[in-house]
């Protein structure tokens, strides 16, 4: 469905987005994963005909998106990151308008509208401005917006940034009946791994404008040798001790941040609780402590050496 | 077609729900149009009919055979003459103790007396006056006939200044034929090229001279119309703002498509603005404008032109500020240099040059000859280059408009080496 070929983006000598090469399958969710500033929203930019690339090609439902920017638009539908709304407009009147540029008019518009209010399951509220909408409500139109043209390829680029869990829930909920009903192919960026490992099969790492892992979850822990992830918060931290953690038995890249620690841990020699004790007494009074099977977010420490988060 | 529509009508939609809207777009205009409007009346700088008592008691004096009345000659041939039809509505009265009565009930703005011997002494060049009393209240009536007697007595002295001259070489050259001498004569009356005379400055012949409201509701509306197309353009940088321009690229929309919907925008504004000054200061002032669709036209075609150069600004610029920064500068300058705050004739040669190119004050003149009669085909030049502007300025929107997107120069070919990390490889 969408092939990227050694797409780069440079803004003069700076590069953000560096020779990346990723195919998305028709029907699938694919994640595109990466912590903030990694080039994620430039990919979506390219991927919109926003941006130009400085070089690389895309290609999707086998047409260029150079030689064939109108037709590919119709079939896609792109969710942006901010809230790219009207304010001063209903949630109706934005889907109305943006359903117009895609080509729609009169009983075909507001049929549509109204499906995608049910959708978004704002039906109730259509009339409402937007000005007087909570963050999640804004965050549903956002979307509801992309799916005026019922699109083959349906891009969402952080979607559930700063929004309650309710909503959250609604939109992944949403994106993944889209996927399941309608065999929509979607393409769901977010530097939250838990996001991307409930909906994508495929996924894709980026950090620093390039790709730094790519396959299914099932492939990366094995190509990897993916460890376990224990994240544990301190309160206090004598001389020294952050600086002997990776010392210990069964513990690699380590990670800190104020007065979290992330860190991979194998747990083949010794038990977690024993890692445990071997951390405390190295002198941090620990205040609470989280062990996580392989998952992306240990899949991201091992590769980069960094939090998803941080 | 129909998404150019749905994005002008999304502008609008938008607008109606600003308040600010309102105000500059309807009251400033509004207002400015009353006051100039009361400006014009209570300070009697607008000429109306008004009433002269005239009492004539010239006995004339005979030049050779004829009977020569200056006295008649101004009753008649100035005061009751086709151009004054409308300004001055002449009363004769039968002394001039009725005149002075009739200027004392005021019943006349103005009272002009004839002495008896007012013509054989200005053949003689000898001292003598016309008499002239005016009413206190309207100053500039007097004035209006005080210029009209200047006129005439600076005629009546050229005149016989020229006789006397012709005289003086006819004499001198001695034994010139009676009949000869009365040819000349004749010919020095009959010739008004010979006489001291006002020339209007009309630009076609069925010019009209229009007055100053008329003059300053058309200079202040193009200025308007100028601070409405800035006040427009800031949706533009709330589209980028609010990234729904982000949203609206990335629907198959063309870049034109969006170009000429914000600019139909400034476009129906504009005609919007101008309709209602017409509209107010016609049925409040009885202003004449001249033919209406002249004027649709120009304001049309003024719109395109000045949209677009100020849309080009509003797809320059990143921030509110940025706009608003170059709003006032643009908008005082433009207003000076095409017309608006001074009038062409009020300015230097050097500027009026300027004055002619710039599209507001191509777009004065235009409105200008308008309400002179003139139709379109005596302002068609200054409309193709209005028309031009707009055209080039639109070509330059859409490039900035089109901005990093995807375009032939972006290098699409690339090496051939994939992603070291790549996993799945």
């Amino acid at each position: 469905m969408l092939e990227l070929t050694n797409l780069t983006k440079k803004y003069n000598d700076v590069t953000v987005v560096n020779n990346i090469s990723l195919h998305v399958k028709r029907g699938e969710i694919f994640g595109l994963l990466g912590p903030n500033g990694a080039g994620k929203s430039t990919t979506v930019s390219m991927i919109s005909t926003v941006l130009a690339p400085t070089s690389g090609s895309i290609t999707i439902d086998n047409k260029s998106l150079r030689e064939k920017p109108i037709d590919i638009k119709k079939i896609m539908g792109i969710v942006p990151q901010d809230l790219a709304l009207y304010q001063a407009l209903s949630a109706k009147e934005n889907l109305e308008f943006f359903g117009s540029l895609y080509g729609l008019s009169g009983k075909r518009l507001r049929t549509r509208t109204n499906e995608v209010l049910e959708i978004i399951e704002l039906q109730d509220k259509k009339n409402q401005d937007l000005a007087e909408f909570s963050g999640g409500m804004k965050r549903r139109v956002n979307i509801g917006i992309a799916l005026m043209n019922d699109p083959k390829l349906l891009i969402l680029d952080e979607p559930t940034v700063g929004i309650d869990p309710q909503s959250r829930n609604h939109i992944l909920e949403t994106v993944k009946k889209l996927n399941q009903d309608r065999g929509m192919t979607v393409i769901y960026t977010s530097h939250y791994m838990e996001e991307v490992e409930y909906l994508c099969k495929n996924v894709a790492i980026i950090d620093h404008g390039s790709l730094i892992a790519q396959g299914t979850k099932e492939e990366l822990k094995q190509s990897l040798a993916a460890c376990d992830t224990l994240t544990v918060s301190f309160s206090e931290a004598s001389e020294g001790a952050l600086e002997q953690l990776d010392r210990i038995p069964g513990i690699s890249k380590v990670c800190i941040a104020g007065n979290q620690i992330s860190m991979l841990v194998s747990t083949s020699d010794k038990n977690v609780i024993e890692i445990v004790d071997d951390i405390k007494k190295l002198g941090l009074k620990l205040t609470s402590f989280k062990y996580e099977e392989v998952n992306l977010e240990s899949i991201f420490l091992q590769i980069t050496g960094k939090a998803l988060r941080g | 077609m129909r998404k150019l529509l749905r994005l002008f009508l999304l502008d609008l939609r938008l607008l109606t729900k600003n308040k600010t809207f309102y105000l500059k777009l309807i009251l400033f205009p509004s207002i400015l149009i009353l006051i100039l409007g009361t400006v014009f009346s209570d300070s009697s700088s607008q000429i109306k009919t008004f009433n002269v008592a005239f009492y004539n008691s010239d006995k004339g004096t005979y030049e050779g055979t004829e009977f020569v009345s200056l006295g008649n000659v101004l009753r008649d041939n100035v005061f009751k003459h086709k151009v004054l039809e409308g300004i001055v509505n002449l009363k004769e009265a039968t002394s001039y103790n009725q005149g002075k009565q009739l200027l004392k009930d005021g019943q006349v703005a103005v009272f002009v007396y004839v002495p008896e011997s007012f013509t054989k002494a200005a053949m003689n060049n000898e001292q003598t006056n016309i008499v002239l009393m005016g009413d206190n209240d309207k100053p500039l009536d007097k004035e209006i006939i005080a210029t009209i007697l200047d006129r005439f007595s600076a005629s009546v002295r050229t005149k016989n200044v020229e006789q006397s001259t012709i005289l003086q070489i006819i004499s001198s050259k001695g034994n010139v034929p009676k009949d000869k001498m009365e040819k000349v004569m004749s010919q020095i009356s009959g010739n008004k090229e010979l006489s001291l005379n006002i020339r209007e400055v009309p630009t076609n012949k069925e010019a009209v001279p229009i007055d100053a409201m008329q003059y300053y509701s058309i200079a202040m509306v193009v200025m308007f119309s100028i601070m409405t197309a800035f006040v427009l353009v800031h949706s533009i940088v709330d589209e980028k703002q609010n990234h729904t321009m982000f949203r609206i690229k990335s629907t198959p929309t063309l870049n034109i498509q969006y170009v000429l919907g914000k600019l139909f925008g400034i476009i129906l504004s504009v005609v919007i603005q101008m309709v209602i000054v017409i509209i107010i200061s016609r049925v409040v002032f009885q202003m004449k404008w001249g033919n209406y669709f002249d004027l649709l036209v120009i304001t049309i075609v003024y719109a395109f032109a000045i949209g677009s150069i100020i849309l080009l600004w509003g797809f320059t610029a990143k921030d509110h500020v940025a706009v608003s920064s170059l709003a006032s500068p643009v908008l005082y300058i433009f207003s000076f240099l095409g017309g608006s705050l001074i009038p062409k004739s009020g300015l230097p040669d050097s500027l009026r040059v300027i004055q002619e190119i710039l599209p507001n004050g191509k777009a004065i003149n235009s409105y200008v000859k308008v309400c002179q009669g003139v139709g379109l085909d005596g302002m068609y030049i200054d409309l193709l280059e209005l028309i031009g502007i707009g055209l080039i300025f639109i070509i330059f929107n859409i490039r900035v408009y089109n901005g990093k997107g995807w375009s032939k120069r972006a290098i699409y070919s690339h090496g051939k080496k994939s992603a070291e990390t790549d996993v799945s490889k």
